[in-house]
């Protein structure tokens, strides 16, 4: 009995210790942002006031991604997003008012994003928060911040639980939905590469299940083309020889993979090791848009390769404006850090992120910043190539430039390709 | 035919990697969970070699090899040495702590961009009877068997393997048999993240340079070197070429995505039946 | 002094006090209460993990499966089958010791590395599973349920959690010290000695697994009504080895060394927020430091403390025991 007491008491005490030590270390923080977002702290949708973490001469936006672990690559799109807020405050701030960005780490861990998404909401008291990134950890906070009605602009992730249909607090992702890049691609590899016989290659998750999806129900529309083969992957596999064989027995017209780039340049190089090079080879944008893909899967082998993109490389895109100041911004504050693929997409959402407060005015309300997004159509003063949204659009983009890789050069090929989320149908831009 | 033959490849890629791990059990009985970590780190190192100061790959790669043996020593010093006898579970916890630390200090350094890191030998693959196989193929599979036989040689006919062998059983009485044990546990450390640190520059070119590029293989490797026994390496080898071809016939012929399931479960079925794993020699109950 | 350490009343009754009001001190802070959640939440799982490892002496690196199983578990049930949160949270139990029986099975025959392989196999599937059994768990998006209408907001939600490890808590302590806990500890010492005594080694193994993954089950039942939302994210191989790493940092074989772990791997990482990129580094240093400098764990610093003050006492008999039981090696745990 001695002994239980002494373990018993032993908890109790560490208890105490910890508790008292967290306690102090809570009650600091929400004083120290309760002092920062000031009076305006208790305001909510619907008051003139202004919301929460907005004050005459500052905003907080908050942000949630891996840092460390498996997919701290993703923490590229957190030094996009600060380097465009640290130009915009050295510009004068936006309506007068700087920007700052509270991030944390969730390690791509679900409970660690809704723990941190009630820490930015409830305690740091952000004004909105951009580009998070991931399905799952978007997901597992969806319904909270539905409840809130918390402003997330331009979410990290294009599954169709975000975006379609609409939620009123969800406004765009900075990938583009899953299932239009889908149908844009299939549509073009159709109509333009004249597929017939096409073979998928998925990723077993999230991003490759839902265009299989997509491109299933979509290819009802196309009478005479036929999908021949399937193969599927996982994110972290290495070894395609499986997946090559079954691909060229099925001898395809068109191959459609969805992947991140490791399963993308890995299936590329056994296929051409094993000598099947004939088939169109299109690759979804998240594997394909980045030109780091041929360092991975070498420069032969790549070659000639489609994918689709939402934001143009800065090499071809020399003359927008917009990407001169990222091209020139990002490689100030980041010197070590790629230039080209997540950082981009960072950037991207962050522009629209201010592009928004902008137009929301003085009068910053979630209510009044919701509605501003209606405003933005065909709008083309970011790195996006257009970004729209209306009352049943909040997909933010919808179209992609086809793009196909030579000589180690990713080279844009066609006009955008739009998707109207009005008639579910595909326009070429004239 | 294509698909065994790519399995095998591959399964001499965790074979290479679970080399290192075996080597170090067998002498210190420590399972190295950061051993994935430090092969990572020195195939990070030999990169450094091959692109900013471009010397090429054979120069780099005895460098890199120069660098591990050091890391080795460095590790067995400063951590493993002071742990030496406590609880097992202690030194593997110790080594996943590790494990965390190398991760995030090359993740710091180097970023979490994957790069692609050059194979030994180039060339397009030649086809013999419908099986494609590369140079740098032949030279892998090659090399594992070299290192295999090398290394069970000297376990077997060699002094230094007789003192391994002897520190392993019983630090004590080695010591007392006139065996320089820490000088052994030293030999072991430093050879084995040299290992390491060649199967991670065979394993580089496929998986991409990154911080997490060993975690997968890792696992697998720990797996095969279980299966094989843990103390045998040819045992070692034996089990990462299985799973290497399983796991490329579950691909193909069930589901991809679920071959680690059912590698593990094989794994299982083995060891249910064989307790001591297929090399791992009769069970030995001890500590009665 | 004293008194005041070895009587648990007044401190019991102020560890209570605390955690009732705890919601209030921290301003109903939803981020500082969750913290507590899963420390609970965590809590729970190490205590199970170190029943499994600390007192049987069987090593487990797959106990994040059993947390996954216990959160689809719930979320299958209740947004499946519709089935009461009073019905499914015990079910979250047992449906997961039923899995720890299969897994519990081999572990009759394997031990050290061999058993360290086949739970780590274990870890690594569920997940997979999960991903691909599309129909029941919904794959990659996941399952949302929802809490029972008198559960719904968080701060009732807390206390339901709040219980739940007090009373496992409870129930942990007891079955350790009972004749269950006494056979385990003869099993981890000595498999052949704890047989010639006429203990059933391969049934109390299997018990071991079966009470160890109950629990766990339990505890991801409670994070999946807790979060709202179970996707094969969750739970990974790193979780298990963070538990691994939980009770070997507070101190094998202890409930309290259990629960300082969970208390420092879920506060750690929080408290290196501001700086970029360095919270694994973080952790696995302190992981590092502790195990080279305090072997058996964070708690021996309590033991020391505690020596000190019975020494005084004259008390050497009782330390002696207590020295064997709480902080001693554990022999058998060869990976």
């Amino acid at each position: 009995m001695a002994i239980s007491k002494k373990q018993l008491s032993i908890i109790i005490s560490l208890f105490m210790v910890f508790m008292l030590s967290a306690c102090s270390g809570g009650t600091s923080s929400t004083t120290e942002s309760s002092s920062s977002s000031g009076p305006d702290t208790n305001s909510n949708e619907g008051s003139s006031e202004l919301a929460q973490g907005v004050t005459d001469d500052e905003i907080l936006i908050g942000f949630l991604g891996p840092q460390t672990g498996p997919i701290a690559i993703y923490d590229l799109v957190r030094k996009g997003i600060d380097s465009y807020f640290k130009y915009v405050n050295e510009n004068g701030g936006v309506n007068g008012r700087q920007l700052k960005l509270i991030a944390y780490d969730d390690q791509y861990q679900p409970a660690k994003t809704v723990q941190l998404a009630k820490r930015l909401v409830e305690d740091d008291k952000v004004f909105a928060m951009v580009g998070n990134v991931g399905t799952a950890p978007n997901l597992a906070v969806k319904d909270y911040l539905v409840e809130k009605g918390f402003p997330m602009v331009m979410t990290g992730t294009g599954v169709n639980a975000l975006t379609n249909p609409p939620l009123p607090n969800y406004m765009g992702s900075n990938i583009i939905n899953y299932s239009i890049e889908g149908q844009i691609l299939l549509h073009y590899a159709i109509e333009e590469l004249g597929a017939k016989k096409i073979a998928i290659s998925y990723q077993n998750d999230d991003y490759g299940k839902e265009n299989l999806a997509t491109i299933k129900e979509a290819l009802e529309k196309y009478p005479g083309v036929e999908i021949v083969e399937e193969v599927s992957f996982i994110a972290t596999d290495t070894e395609f020889s499986s997946q090559a064989q079954k691909l060229e027995k099925a001898n395809p017209d068109t191959i459609m993979h969805f992947s991140t780039p490791g399963p993308a340049a890995n299936l590329k190089k056994a296929l051409y090791r094993i000598g099947f090079n004939d088939a169109n080879f299109v690759v979804a944008s998240v594997a394909g848009g980045d030109s780091n893909i041929f360092e991975l899967a070498g420069k032969e082998v790549w070659e000639g390769s489609y994918t689709g993109m939402t934001i143009p490389l800065p090499d071809y895109a020399k003359d927008d404006p917009q990407m001169q100041v990222f091209v020139e911004r990002f490689s100030q504050d980041y010197p070590n850090d790629p230039l080209v693929g997540s950082p981009m997409t960072g950037w991207g959402a962050a522009e629209v992120l201010v592009e928004a407060i902008k137009r929301t005015g003085d009068d910053l309300t979630w209510d009044n910043f919701l509605k501003s997004f209606y405003t933005f159509d065909n709008w083309q003063d970011s790195i996006h190539s257009s970004v729209t949204f209306g009352e049943g659009n909040h997909y933010g983009l919808t179209s992609m430039t086809v793009t196909q890789a030579k000589d180690g050069e990713i080279l844009p090929i066609s006009d955008p390709i739009t998707f109207d989320p009005a008639t579910r149908e595909i326009k070429f831009q004239e | 035919m294509q698909i065994i033959v790519s399995g095998l490849i591959f399964g001499c890629i965790y074979a290479l990697a679970a080399l290192g791990l075996v080597l170090i059990f067998k002498t210190t009985e420590v399972a190295n969970f950061a051993h994935g970590e430090m092969a990572m780190l020195t195939t990070f190192v030999s990169y450094v070699f091959l692109t900013s100061y471009g010397f090429p790959y054979l120069v780099s790669l005895v460098l890199a090899l120069l660098f591990a043996t050091i890391f080795g020593l460095f590790v067995y010093f400063v951590f493993m040495k002071r742990v030496q006898s406590a609880p097992h579970l202690n030194q593997v916890v110790l080594t996943l702590g590790l494990f965390m630390v190398f991760n995030g200090v090359a993740g710091i350094i180097w970023g979490y961009q994957p790069s692609s890191f050059p194979e030994a030998f180039h060339g397009d693959p030649y086809e013999i009877g419908g099986v494609f196989i590369s140079l740098n193929e032949i030279f892998v599979v090659i090399l594992t068997l070299i290192l295999m036989l090398g290394f069970f040689l000297l376990f077997r006919f060699t002094r230094l393997g007789l003192a391994m062998r002897a520190a392993s059983q019983d630090t004590m009485a080695s010591e007392l048999m006139g065996i320089k044990v820490s000088g052994v546990f030293m030999g072991a450390w430093a050879i084995g993240t040299a290992l390491g640190g060649i199967g991670g520059m065979m394993t580089a070119p496929v998986t991409f340079l990154s911080p997490n590029m060993m975690s997968e293989v890792l696992i697998l490797a720990f797996a095969g070197a279980v299966l094989g026994g843990f103390i045998s390496l040819p045992g070692a080898v034996f089990g990462g070429l299985i799973i290497g071809v399983i796991e490329n016939l579950i691909s193909y012929y069930i589901a991809p995505e679920l071959k680690i399931v059912f590698v593990f479960l094989l794994i299982l079925i083995v060891l249910y039946i064989r307790p001591q794993g297929i090399f791992g020699g009769a069970k030995i109950i001890k500590k009665v | 002094m004293k008194q005041l350490i070895n009587n648990h009343k007044p401190w019991l009754i102020l560890l209570v006090l605390f955690m009732l009001v705890y919601p209030f001190i921290v301003g109903h802070s939803g981020y500082m209460v969750s913290i507590f959640v899963m420390i609970c939440i965590y809590a729970i799982s190490a205590m199970s993990l170190d029943l499994l490892i600390g007192y049987g002496g069987q090593i487990s690196i797959g106990h994040a499966g059993f947390l996954s199983i216990g959160g689809y578990t719930v979320a299958i049930l209740t947004s499946k089958l519709g089935l009461p949160f009073l019905l499914t949270l015990p079910l979250a139990g047992v449906v997961t010791g039923i899995i720890g029986l299969f897994i519990g099975l081999p572990a009759v025959r394997l031990s050290g590395h061999f058993l360290a392989v086949v739970t780590l196999g274990f870890g690594l599937s569920i997940p997979q599973i999960a991903l691909n059994w599309d129909s029941l768990t919904g794959g990659y998006s996941g399952l949302s349920l929802m809490r029972p209408s008198f559960l719904s907001s968080d701060l009732q939600f807390f206390y339901v959690i709040v219980v739940m490890t007090v009373l496992i808590t409870w129930l942990l302590h007891n079955i350790l010290k009972s004749r269950m806990g006494r056979a385990f500890l003869a099993i981890r010492e000595s498999e052949v000695a704890a047989q010639a005594t006429g203990i059933n080694v391969p049934f109390y193994k299997t018990v071991m697994f079966v009470i160890s993954s109950f629990f766990t089950g339990l505890a991801g039942g409670l994070y999946g009504y807790w979060i709202g939302f179970v996707s094969p994210n969750d739970f990974t191989v790193v979780t298990s080895f963070l538990l691994l790493g939980m009770i070997v940092v507070g101190g094998l074989a202890s409930i309290p060394g259990a629960v300082i772990g969970a208390i420092i791997f879920t506060v750690l990482p929080e408290l290196t927020r501001s700086f970029v990129g360095v919270t694994n580094i973080i952790i696995g240093l302190a992981v590092v430091l502790i195990i080279l400098f305090r072997p058996h764990g964070l708690i021996s610093l309590f033991d020391a403390f505690k020596a000190k003050s019975k020494r005084k006492a004259g008390n050497d008999q009782d330390l002696l025991i207590s020295e064997q039981e709480q902080g001693g090696t554990v022999k058998d745990v060869n990976i």
